[in-house]
């Protein structure tokens, strides 16, 4: 077999996300004087923040399925998704949140300023729940569980990648199978302490699993189009199979459907209800603008890619998936800002530093992807049958 | 029971084809011929019932003719009075009828997600067990149906239900979700009878082709519509089954998110929760799986299947249980979790009558719910446990009545306590109620066992095609090959 160029995806990654530092810094710049001073500059960046987040907790959350189940499909992606949601990442997120939680956390949680809670009886039976110190203190506990949890994975990882002993998978299974559990309730709770609680009188038991599911969809989409670019790179040449991209394909239209799901059910209960407690939360995003985002959305985000990957084809040609996964991708930063934006923003109108702090941050998020990506082999060492028989040993 | 060891391999022993046909088709053509177990009785009755009374199946299909005749009854009466003899009555209109319903359509799920999901996926773990679980979808949905088509009042008029043209003015209410509950059970039911009876067909030929000359050949001739087992049969039946199995996948969720619908499109406290419908799909496979272990062990047993129907596949369900269970607990969690965030004073009362001993009517069930559905199924966590049959047989009842509690806390809990206190009441469910409830569960076990009997209750050709598979990957499995 003559063998292929070997894959250069963590370099790309890295190159990528220095254009969108640069870019994203540029169009900041552009973009503050429009934002309407620090708390335009907080929201702005509040969804950026979340944008990147959710993208990172999907990952995570992708690694733990692919321990839990060990499915065939995960083994060949295993390095990217590893890369995605690692312990880096998780510090990143974390850094990332030192200014929403120390800066900015007055000016984007009602709750948190003391003079608004004293006139709202709503804030002050919630205080309980709604206050600074276990706002942070979750946060970091929730930041501490994701780094250790990955740390822990990626380490035995290796070991077995070195020994060849099974019980280091084996203990990933086993803690990865709870962690699956306390992963599906700490995301739902961040996402109800950092973009719930920015509209505290609302609430909707589907919120943060929607969050949850966005993200590992969005991670997901990632995942396969930096596969799917590098199919005829080694080492990913040697394992690419149109199998694979039809399991890939498949688990995005499962995600995709997924998301719908639970996305109309929000919806659907929420408007039949009708009461007065949580219909805002529509009445907001099916006004000024925000209508039309939410209208191209059903169509964008759920016809189109549910329509085709239908198609067999599809699934199985490496260039249209990753097309696919890629408008899949930009849908979820779409649905991000559809999800999180209109809370604080009443008319929807395209704000410059929206966009830079996103491509700030996501952009400073690829460095630090490539750069783990670069750690390590980009499959792992030792596949199960039916990839390939002999170990692979690329990358170094 | 002793803990079972787990065998990876999906059928046990060394069997030919014909072997297979053997096992499954005697049990309904010669069932002389296979190892029948007696089931042990008290002394008294051992010496006045006849031997063949004293075998399983007699003993199954008899307890279950006695309890279809209590249903006979309670069905004739209520017809004959009208649905005040059960216990609804204001504010409780809807009570065991709505609950029991909602019960038995969720025990149906798990004979579509066996049959059609796993098929989707590949599975070939679902191969001794799918016709079982479907042949449970369809009693199931059957027990289910009588209690909305009962609690109309006049069954004999359920054809209203369907939009059709009439000089009556009438027309359904296609805002309702009970209405889309009528076309999602009857579409969920002929979807799955069809499936089933197509996954038949080449076993009623097997049968017919064994059966000796008489009413069984000349039925199941009938029943195999002209099946030869060509290439092209086949050809048309792969692909009957693979466009079945992308029907019934959206049918598994949309079916059980309808009937959260009931409850979620309303506005009364603890049921405008946005959680409902994929936490009723959940609880749909958990109750459903249990459903099936709870069949699936005695009759491996008495009909010495064990072979066929492994500790692999015991250990599957239980970890499907498992998972679904975790997410049905999940929901648990964000119902109450959210019942109190939202600060709203009618969800944090029923939060209080749901959760404090001394406060809320009904909290004993409350609690039943979290022994049944969250901590009787927490040792499934354990291999040991999934290994052990009595301890899976134990854990599969605690969670079918776990999910029974489910949806009584759910109905009665907030109807008796929503918005007004003085609407307030309490539900006191009737004889007729019970007789009702016991009587379908009689019903099931009844079609079931007859369905056990005289229907090939495991796919013979299913389990010969994996016969074929497991010796072609033994044969090509490469000595160098690294198994994960």
């Amino acid at each position: 077999m003559n063998e292929t160029t070997p894959s250069r995806i963590d370099r790309v990654m890295m190159i990528a996300g220095a254009i969108a530092v640069c870019a994203g810094f540029v169009l900041s710049l552009i973009g503050i004087p429009m934002a309407g001073g620090a708390k335009g500059l907080a929201q702005s960046y509040f969804f950026a923040f979340a944008s990147v987040a959710t993208l990172t907790i999907g990952f995570f959350g992708l690694t733990l399925l692919h321990h839990t189940t060990r499915a065939r499909w995960g083994f060949p992606v295993l390095r990217i998704v590893e890369a995605g949601g690692g312990w880096r990442q998780i510090l990143f997120v974390a850094l990332a949140w030192i200014p929403v939680a120390f800066v900015w956390r007055e000016a984007l949680y009602p709750w948190s300023n003391p003079e608004v809670v004293a006139s709202d009886p709503i804030l002050q039976f919630k205080a309980p729940y709604l206050n600074d110190a276990r706002w942070i203190g979750f946060s970091l506990f929730a930041f501490a569980f994701m780094a250790w949890m990955s740390y822990r994975n990626s380490l035995w990882q290796r070991k077995e990648d070195e020994t060849g002993d099974k019980k280091w998978r084996d203990l990933r299974t086993n803690w990865s199978s709870p962690g699956l559990v306390a992963f599906f309730l700490i995301g739902n709770f961040l996402y109800t302490d950092w973009v719930m609680s920015q509209d505290p009188h609302w609430s909707s038991t589907m919120y943060g699993i929607l969050f949850v599911v966005g993200g590992m969809l969005a991670a997901l989409a990632l995942t396969t189009l930096v596969f799917c670019s590098q199919t005829k790179k080694a080492p990913f040449a040697r394992v690419t199979e149109p199998w694979l991209t039809n399991d890939l394909g498949n688990m995005l239209l499962t995600g995709t459907m997924i998301w719908a799901y639970f996305a109309f059910s929000q919806y659907l209960i929420i408007w039949s209800g009708h009461l007065p407690e949580y219909i805002p939360y529509w009445l907001r995003r099916s006004n000024n603008g925000w209508h039309w985002l939410g209208n191209t959305l059903i169509v964008t985000q759920f016809f189109i890619p549910f329509l085709l990957l239908l198609i067999p084809k599809v699934k199985r040609v490496p260039a249209l998936l990753g097309t696919v996964a890629g408008w899949i991708l930009l849908m979820r930063f779409l649905d991000f800002q559809y999800i999180v934006v209109p809370t604080y923003r009443e008319q929807m109108a395209f704000q410059p530093l929206d966009l830079g702090l996103l491509m700030l941050l996501l952009g400073l998020w690829a460095i630090n992807f490539g750069n783990s990506l670069g750690q390590s082999a980009l499959i792992v060492d030792r596949l199960p049958k039916g990839h390939v028989q002999e170990p692979v040993t690329d990358h170094a | 029971m002793a803990e079972t060891p787990l065998n990876e391999k999906l059928v046990e022993g060394t069997w030919t084809e014909r072997q297979v046909d053997e096992r499954i088709a005697d049990i309904i053509l010669d069932p002389s011929r296979h190892t029948e177990a007696q089931i042990k009785v008290p002394k008294f009755l051992d010496k006045l019932l006849p031997a063949q009374a004293k075998s399983p199946w007699t003993m199954m299909v008899g307890i279950g003719f006695l309890l279809v005749n209590v249903l006979l009854v309670a069905i004739t009466y209520l017809v004959l009075t009208g649905i005040g003899i059960w216990g609804n009555n204001q504010p409780t209109g809807w009570g065991f009828d709505i609950i029991n319903f909602v019960w038995w359509i969720g025990i149906g799920h798990a004979g579509t997600l066996i049959s059609a999901i796993l098929l989707l996926l590949r599975q070939r773990w679902r191969n001794s067990i799918n016709r079982f679980a479907e042949a449970m979808t369809i009693f199931a949905v059957m027990c289910a149906g009588m209690y909305p088509l009962l609690h109309t009042g006049r069954p004999w008029v359920a054809y209203w239900l369907m939009p059709y043209p009439n000089i009556m003015g009438l027309w359904p209410q296609f805002r309702s979700p009970l209405i889309w509950d009528v076309f999602a059970v009857s579409t969920y039911f002929t979807v799955s009878l069809l499936f089933w009876y197509v996954g038949m067909v080449p076993d009623f030929a097997t049968l017919r082709d064994r059966a000796k000359p008489g009413f069984a050949r000349i039925a199941f001739g009938l029943l195999s519509m002209g099946w030869r087992g060509s290439a092209k049969h086949w050809h048309r039946y792969e692909h009957a089954s693979i466009i079945l199995a992308g029907i019934s996948t959206p049918l598994v969720l949309s079916v059980h998110s309808i009937v959260s619908f009931d409850f979620a499109m309303s506005i009364v406290p603890g049921w405008n929760a946005t959680i409902f419908p994929p936490y009723f799909v959940a609880g749909a496979v958990f109750a459903g799986f249990a459903m099936v272990i709870l069949l699936a062990i005695p009759v491996r047993k008495w009909y010495r299947l064990e072979e066929l129907i492994t500790m692999k596949h015991f250990d599957w369900m239980a970890k499907v249980m498992l998972a679904t269970g975790l997410v049905v607990a999940y929901g648990y969690c964000m119902e109450l979790f959210y019942m109190w965030y939202s600060g709203s004073p009618f969800e944090t009362s029923l939060l209080r009558n749901r959760v404090g001993l001394a406060s809320g009517p009904y909290s004993w069930s409350f609690w039943c719910l979290i022994l049944f559905n969250i901590v009787a199924p927490f040792p499934l966590w354990f291999p040991k446990v999934r290994k052990n049959l009595t301890a899976l047989f134990v854990i599969s009842i605690a969670i079918s009545i776990g999910m029974w509690f489910e949806r009584f806390v759910i109905i009665p809990m907030s109807l008796t306590r929503d918005y007004l206190p003085s609407a307030f009441g309490y539900y006191t469910p009737t004889f007729w109620d019970f007789a009702m409830f016991f009587g379908t569960i009689g019903f099931f076990v009844f079609m079931m066992f007859l369905f056990v009997r005289f229907l090939p209750s495991i796919n013979m050709f299913e389990i010969k095609e994996l016969l074929h598979q497991e010796k072609h990957d033994s044969d090509h499995q490469p000595a160098t090959a690294e198994a994960h």
